[in-house]
């Protein structure tokens, strides 16, 4: 091909027959380097959940590849995302990593900024030049865009409109959000903010491998049956390719949730409390929206790095691609605000029993990754991945392969975009 | 940190500072040598075993934040019976550390009650890499009847601010 860009048929379909991904887009620092400029410019990415600057004056700075930023609530109640950067050269205006504050002043040569942006105070003006001006050099904003409380930024200047981008995962970002029955959800104190030895779409699959858990965590499965779980049904769901990346895992699970299967160590009252709770969401959505949010568990990527984890817990997960073959994964707790302290206890220990770097299940995932990225070398040995597993079914199921299949398609057809800046926008496929 | 400033000096007397040094040691040799099951040995059955979040270290409510360890006795029992199982992955082939303490300070809140701060550097080697987990220990000492101490509450409270590197806390800190 006359204009080919080297980024094409790295995955490779022969629909309902193969699906192979080439193993150097795990390795290959040029890959990454294009996925930079290509989905994590033009994708809209996840900056941070409006709960965690609730009060004006609150802020958190956050580092979303490679860029330092801060969102915080201005003085006003207004939410805002900056990139954390002195407009005069460059220093970060802000070096907390949460806290609240009326101004940010620039340890350098103290230019101080209003927590809505405007810069305020320049020492020594009347030495800058005549066209310098204060409203010329407030802090510069992202383009950000907040969906019910979760709030993403984009690098890109073309992106569709967040809603559009996010249009075939919606209703299961409701089913998340619409836990609480007001629709006021928070992020809880204290994040899991670790790092893996692994490519960040290896963790990607991971997050959405239904067909591992037999074999990687058959410790964490025995550890629940010995705290009284009856886990006979097993998980059972579908895998589910959602269109524009995004994908997810929709299946029964045996965990306890707080909004709907009650942990065998909950008191009466909670229990009672959880089937409450769950008849009012059937008053407030219909059954089988309610059945969606309460008795499903979810595996969701809305893509490129954002996972919602709804399963013995509620997680919100970003992968940040450090380099090639590490990935800091950032992880929060995510609850109905106002919920009973029974159910909160439950929600935290269902989250630490599983997740985070001191879980009973995801170090074993970290291995997994590690071990693939190991396994790789560079690729002088096998050279592609077989992602097949469900192709040709009419309904793959959560073991199946097909949610990543739907990763792949649009991580091939955004890098392999002639134009870098259109790669991600222009026209995307399910 | 609030509680350092109610902390005071430690005052407790020569012979039982060593004692609780030597059994500070006896733990992290036990840890070391992997020997889970005799650790549990020096554990209350109320015990909780403790990491908070390396973004809220003076967590104190295990209840409402969200830890990295919030173990109750039954499950630090869960999670040394799925260390000692081939099947945690994570640690096999199983990490190599060295719980290196010191600073150890020790308080006697009421009678034959102890909490004992000290320092840690906890080296773990594994598959090529090496990391060291910083902070301070707080152990919680009861005196059992049989005149023994246990440990009914063990926190590791980490100076790192984030995981980054070591990445998982997947062997006992
Ligand atoms: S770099 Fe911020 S005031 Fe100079
Ligand atoms: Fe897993």
């Amino acid at each position: 091909m006359s204009d080919s860009n080297g980024f094409e048929d790295l995955v490779v379909e022969t629909p309902g027959v193969d699906f192979r991904v080439h193993r150097s887009v795990f390795t290959d620092e040029r890959y990454l380097e294009r996925e930079k400029k290509t989905i994590f410019t033009n994708g809209w990415l996840y900056v941070g959940h409006a709960s965690e600057v609730r009060n004006p004056g609150d802020f958190i700075t956050r580092t979303i590849v490679g860029e330092r930023l801060i969102m915080c609530r201005d003085t006003g109640g207004e939410l805002r995302v900056f990139f954390n950067s002195c407009r005069h050269r460059g220093a970060l205006v802000c070096r907390e990593p949460s806290g609240n504050t009326a101004r940010f002043r620039c340890l350098y040569h103290a230019w101080t900024y209003r927590n809505s942006g405007e810069l305020v105070a320049v020492a020594e003006r009347a030495s800058f030049p005549e066209g310098f001006s204060l409203e010329d050099n407030g802090l510069e904003s992202p383009r950000f865009e907040v969906y019910r409380d979760f709030v993403f930024l984009t690098f890109g200047a073309d992106a569709s409109p967040l809603q559009d981008y996010l249009a075939p995962v919606l209703p299961y970002l409701d089913s998340i959000v619409d836990q609480s029955l007001t629709g006021d959800m928070e992020v809880l104190m204290g994040s899991h903010l670790y790092r893996m030895g692994g490519n960040w779409k290896l963790i990607v699959e991971n997050s959405l491998d239904g067909y591992h858990g037999f074999a990687v965590h058959q410790t964490y499965f025995k550890y629940l049956a010995g705290r009284g779980y009856d886990l006979d049904g097993g998980l059972e769901g579908v895998g589910l390719s959602l269109g524009n990346g995004h994908a997810m895992l929709r299946y029964k699970a045996p965990f306890g949730r707080s909004v709907a299967r009650p942990w065998p160590a909950m008191s009466e009252q909670a229990r009672q409390r959880v089937e409450t709770i769950a008849s009012e969401l059937v008053d407030k959505h219909g059954e089988e929206k309610a059945d969606l949010i309460t008795k499903t568990s979810k595996n969701i990527l809305i893509y490129p790095n954002l996972l919602i984890i709804d399963a013995a817990s509620l997680q919100i997960r970003i992968l940040d691609p450090i380099a090639v073959d590490h990935t800091d994964v950032s992880a929060w707790c995510l609850a109905p605000v106002g919920e009973e302290e029974e159910l909160r206890q439950h929600r935290i220990q269902g989250y630490l029993e599983f997740l985070g770097p001191g879980g009973f299940a995801t170090p074993d995932d970290n291995e997994v990754i590690e071990a693939c990225q190991e396994g790789y070398g560079q690729v002088r040995g096998i050279e592609w991945s077989i992602v097949s597993k469900g192709m040709g079914k009419e309904v793959p199921s959560m073991t199946d392969e097909e949610q990543m299949r739907g990763f792949w398609r649009q991580w091939q057809h955004d890098v392999a975009g002639t134009n870098e800046a259109a790669a991600v926008t222009g026209g995307r496929q399910g | 940190m609030t509680e350092m400033a109610t902390r005071g000096p430690a005052l407790a007397d020569l012979e039982t500072t060593h004692e609780i040094q030597a059994l500070l040691n006896y733990e992290a040799e036990l840890l070391d040598g992997w020997q889970l099951t005799e650790w549990l040995t020096l554990l209350t059955e109320d015990c909780c075993y403790l990491v908070p979040a390396t973004d809220a270290p003076d967590s104190e409510s295990p209840q409402q934040a969200v830890f990295i360890i919030s173990d109750t006795y039954a499950q630090i029992c869960g999670r040394v019976e799925r260390l000692e199982s081939a099947m945690a992955f994570v640690e096999r082939p199983r990490s190599r550390t060295r719980h290196l303490i010191t600073n150890v300070r020790v308080h006697e809140p009421v009678p034959n009650e102890y909490k004992v701060y000290s320092n840690f550097a906890v080296y773990r080697s594994r598959r090529g890499v090496s990391h060291v987990f910083v902070g301070e220990y707080r152990h919680l000492l009861v005196r059992s009847s049989d005149g023994s101490l246990r440990i009914s509450e063990r926190r590791a409270t980490l100076d790192a601010e984030e995981l980054r590197p070591q990445g998982k806390v997947s062997f006992i800190l």
